[in-house]
C-alpha cells in the first residue's frame, strides 16, 4: 500500500510575546530595554499566559516532533483538548504556516477544510462563488464546470443559484459552502471541525459524503472535538496533547487513552495547578461535589440532590468585593452542557475577605448519563467581567442514569426535563377527502 | 474524479524553501484563480453603487479640475506649453496607476488574512491581481483621457500623440514592475508592523511630489535635474507626456535607468516575499 503523507519530526514553535507585539515603535522599546539597558521586557504580560504544558520559557512549542504516517485511502481522526496543536499542526500540513522543523511528504493533490465557505464574497451569486470558492480550494474552473450541477444539486439551492449569496438564509450558505467543499477533487483532505454547522439533517448528509469519498480511495485526515463523529468515520486515531503525538492506533484505544488525558490533570491538586487565568486576587483551592448527606462523591445519580463546592481564597490581604463565582459543566465532547453560578444561583455579587465557601446547591440534578468535566472561576460581578481565575478542567466527574422522574425508570437523552403529560377529548376530525367518505 | 485530470504530484513541506525558488509552475498552475479574482474585485466592487464604474473616471477627473485650478490657474505652475488638463490627467492618471498597486500590494497579508489563514494557494496570486485589475481601470481612465486628448486636437490646442506613443505598454510594465517590487516589500513589513502602514500612504503622498506630476521637469533648476531623474517614476511620466502631449523629450537614458531600477526591485521584493509568505499568517 503506498503512503499518502508522511510526517517525519514536525515542529512548531512560537516565541512567546516577541512576535506579539506588532508594531514597530514596540519592539525598538522591547530591543533598547533588554538589549542594550539589560534590563527586563517592558511588555511582558504581568500574568504568564496560559500553559497547556507545551512551554519552555518565553518558548511554546505548538507542535512539538510530531510523526505519523497515513496510507492511500485510510481515514484518521485527530482528537486532543483545546490548545493540544490540533489546529497548528493541520494549518502545517496545509501549508498555511511553515514547520520550523522536521519535514512532511504529500503524495498526491491535498485540500484542506480548515473552515467551509473561505472567500465567500456576499455580493456575488451563487454561481460566482462556486466558481471562486472553487478555485480558492484548487479546483481548475473545467473541474468545477464538471461537478456543477452535482454541487447545486447537494446543497439544494437550485431555484436560488444566481440570487448574491448575501440573501441566503444561514441555512442555504453553510450548504453551498459545503458542497463546494465535498466536491472537491483531491487525493488527501484536511476536514477541520466543519461539520460542527448546519442542520442535523445536512451534517448526517455531510458525513454520509465524507464516507463516500473515503471509500473512493481518498485519504482523510478529521479534527473534531464531536467523539461521535470520530467513532463513526474514523478507524484509527492519533492523540494530541501538549503539542505531542502520545497516542496512534485504533479510534477506540485512542479515545479511552484521551479520556484517561483528563484524569491524569486532575490529579494534581488544584490549588497549585498552574494552568489558569485571571488577575488572581482571588483563587480557588479546590471544587467538589456533596451529595445531600455532606459526603463528597465523584459519581452522581440523576435526579439526585447535590451541592457544588468552591473554597476560594483572597490573596491580597484586603478585602475583594463584587465577585461573582461559577461552574461550567462540559461533556466529554466539549458540549457546554449548564452554567452554576452566583448570579443565576440568586446570590448576587459577594466579596471575601480570607477564605470562605461558595455552594451550589442543585435540587434534582438534570443532566443524564455520561462523562462530564468542570470549570470553575472568579470574576468581577459587573464591568468587565474580569477573571480573577479560571481553571478549566478543575473536575472530572460521571453521571449514572437516576429515576429522574420518580417513575422507577431513567429518562432518555441529554438531559431530563420535568413536565406533566395530560390528554384532552378533542371532537374527532372529519376528512372530507372522497376515499374517507367511501369509507364512511 | 478523472484519472487523466487528477495531478498526480509528490511534494515536500519543508522549514525552508530555496531562497531562488520561487515556484513559479506552480503560480501557473492557479493562473485561473488571478482571473477569478479579478472578476470578483471588478464585480463586486461597483454592486448596489448608483454611479458603478463610473468610480473609476471621476475621482481622476475631479483631481485633474483641482489641480487646473490651483497649481495652473493661481499657483501658474507650468504644464510645459501644453493644455493644462491634459498635462494634469496625464500625470494623474500615471502616478495613480503607480500608487494604487503599490497601496494595493502592501496590505496584502493584511487584507487577506481571512483567506490566507484558511488555504493555501500562491500568494503572489493576490498582488498579480492586484495589477491586473488596476490595469484594467487604468484603461478605462486612459480612454477618458484619449477622449479629452482628441478634442483638444480638434481644437488644434495640441499636436497629439507621436510615435513615442507605442511606448504606453512599456511604461505599463516599468510601474507595474516597480509597484510590485515596492508593494510586496512594504507588504512583508506591514505584516510584522501594522503602524507602518499608515505611513505607507503618507510615504506615497511624499513621493508624488518629488515625481513630475504637477511640474514638468523642464521647470527644474538644469544641476538637480539628475536628481529628479533618480526618481525612476519622473522619466515614465515625462516620456507619456511626450508621447501623447509633445512636451519635452523622452529621457532614454532615465528610462533606462528606471527600467534596471524596476527590475531590481521586483526581483528583491519577490525573494522577500517568499521567504516571508511561509510565515506571514503567524504574525498578522
Amino acid at each position: 500500500m503506498t503512503l499518502s503523507l508522511s510526517v517525519e519530526n514536525v515542529s512548531k514553535r512560537y516565541r512567546l510575546g516577541t512576535i506579539g507585539s506588532g508594531t514597530a515603535s514596540d519592539d525598538i522599546k522591547r530591543w533598547w530595554s533588554t538589549k542594550i539597558m539589560r534590563r527586563g521586557d517592558p511588555l511582558s504580560p504581568l500574568m504568564p499566559a496560559i500553559d497547556h504544558g507545551n512551554r519552555d520559557g518565553d518558548i511554546l512549542w505548538a507542535v512539538r516532533d510530531v510523526s505519523f504516517s497515513v496510507d492511500e485511502g485510510a481515514v484518521i481522526g485527530i482528537i486532543g483538548k483545546n490548545g493540544a496543536g490540533k489546529s497548528t499542526l493541520l494549518k502545517i500540513l496545509s501549508q498555511i504556516t511553515a514547520p520550523t522543523s522536521g519535514r512532511i511528504r504529500v503524495n498526491g493533490r491535498l485540500a484542506s477544510l480548515l473552515e467551509v465557505g473561505t472567500g465567500f464574497n456576499g455580493e456575488l451569486t451563487g454561481r460566482d462563488n462556486i466558481y471562486l470558492n472553487g478555485g480558492i480550494l484548487g479546483m481548475t474552473p473545467p473541474e468545477i464546470r464538471r461537478r456543477f450541477d452535482e454541487i447545486v444539486d447537494f446543497a439544494e439551492i437550485e431555484e436560488f443559484i444566481d440570487t448574491p449569496v448575501k440573501r441566503y438564509s444561514s441555512g442555504m450558505y453553510v450548504r453551498l459552502a459545503f458542497s463546494v467543499a465535498a466536491h472537491l477533487e483531491a487525493d488527501i483532505m484536511i476536514i477541520d471541525e466543519v461539520l460542527a454547522v448546519g442542520d442535523i439533517g445536512f451534517q448526517k448528509k455531510c458525513l454520509g459524503k465524507i464516507s463516500d469519498s473515503s471509500s473512493a480511495g481518498r485519504t482523510i485526515l478529521f479534527v473534531s472535538h464531536r467523539m461521535d463523529h470520530i467513532t463513526a468515520l474514523c478507524p484509527r486515531s492519533i492523540v494530541m496533547q501538549a503539542g505531542s503525538l502520545v497516542h496512534d492506533g485504533p479510534t477506540e484505544d485512542a479515545l479511552s487513552y484521551y479520556y484517561r488525558l483528563f484524569d491524569t490533570v486532575e490529579a494534581s491538586p488544584l490549588a497549585e495547578r498552574l494552568d489558569r487565568r485571571g488577575r488572581g486576587r482571588v483563587r480557588v483551592l479546590d471544587v467538589w461535589i456533596e451529595n445531600q448527606s455532606g459526603e463528597r462523591v465523584e459519581t452522581i445519580i440523576t435526579g439526585q440532590t447535590l451541592v457544588f463546592k468552591m473554597r476560594i481564597r483572597n490573596m491580597t490581604g484586603k478585602t475583594v468585593g463584587n465577585l461573582s463565582a461559577g461552574i461550567g459543566i462540559f461533556s466529554f465532547s466539549n458540549m457546554f452542557a449548564a452554567s452554576l453560578s452566583t448570579t443565576e444561583g440568586g446570590l448576587g455579587a459577594f466579596s471575601v475577605e480570607d477564605e470562605m465557601i461558595v455552594a451550589f446547591r442543585v435540587e434534582r440534578m438534570s443532566l443524564n448519563q455520561g462523562q462530564f468535566y468542570l470549570n470553575c472561576s472568579v470574576r468581577s460581578a459587573t464591568g468587565a467581567y474580569e477573571f480573577d481565575d479560571l481553571i478549566e478542567n478543575a473536575k472530572t466527574f460521571h453521571i449514572d442514569y437516576g429515576d429522574f422522574h420518580g417513575i422507577g425508570q431513567s429518562g432518555g437523552g441529554f438531559v431530563s426535563i420535568e413536565h406533566h403529560a395530560e390528554t384532552e377529548v378533542v371532537e374527532a376530525h372529519t376528512d372530507k377527502s372522497p376515499q374517507a367518505n367511501a369509507v364512511g | 474524479m478523472t484519472d487523466a485530470a487528477r495531478i498526480q504530484k509528490t511534494y515536500t513541506i519543508e522549514p525552508h524553501r530555496g531562497f531562488l525558488d520561487l515556484r513559479l509552475s506552480e503560480l501557473w498552475r492557479y493562473r485561473h484563480l488571478v482571473f477569478m479574482f479579478m472578476r470578483r474585485d471588478l464585480v463586486a466592487g461597483y454592486k448596489q453603487t448608483i454611479l458603478g464604474p463610473l468610480w473609476l473616471v471621476i475621482p481622476p477627473l475631479i483631481s485633474t479640475v483641482v489641480f487646473t485650478i490651483i497649481f495652473g490657474e493661481i499657483a501658474q505652475l507650468s504644464s510645459d506649453g501644453t493644455p493644462r488638463v491634459l498635462f494634469y490627467m496625464s500625470g494623474i492618471m500615471m502616478w495613480g496607476y503607480f500608487n494604487a498597486c503599490v497601496v494595493g500590494n502592501a496590505s496584502t497579508f493584511t487584507s487577506q488574512s481571512g483567506i490566507f489563514s484558511k488555504v493555501y494557494f500562491p500568494r503572489l496570486i493576490v498582488p498579480l491581481t492586484n495589477v491586473l485589475t488596476t490595469t484594467i481601470s487604468t484603461t478605462i481612465q486612459f480612454l477618458m483621457f484619449a477622449g479629452f486628448l482628441m478634442y483638444y486636437m480638434a481644437q488644434n490646442l495640441t499636436e497629439g500623440p507621436n510615435i513615442t506613443a507605442f511606448l504606453l505598454p512599456l511604461l505599463l510594465l516599468v510601474s507595474a514592475s516597480l509597484a510590485i517590487g515596492v508593494g510586496v516589500l512594504l507588504s512583508a513589513i506591514t505584516a510584522k508592523y501594522r503602524d507602518l502602514s499608515f505611513l505607507v500612504s503618507y510615504g506615497m503622498q511624499l513621493w508624488m511630489y518629488a515625481t513630475t506630476v504637477i511640474y514638468p521637469l523642464s521647470s527644474v533648476p538644469e544641476k538637480y535635474r539628475f536628481l529628479a531623474l533618480l526618481n525612476p517614476m519622473t522619466s515614465i511620466i515625462e516620456t507619456f507626456r511626450h508621447a501623447f502631449l509633445g512636451s519635452g523629450v523622452v529621457p532614454w537614458g532615465g528610462l533606462l535607468y528606471s527600467g534596471v531600477v524596476a527590475g531590481a526591485s521586483l526581483t528583491i521584493g519577490l525573494l522577500i516575499f517568499n521567504m516571508v509568505e511561509r510565515t506571514a499568517m503567524d504574525t498578522v
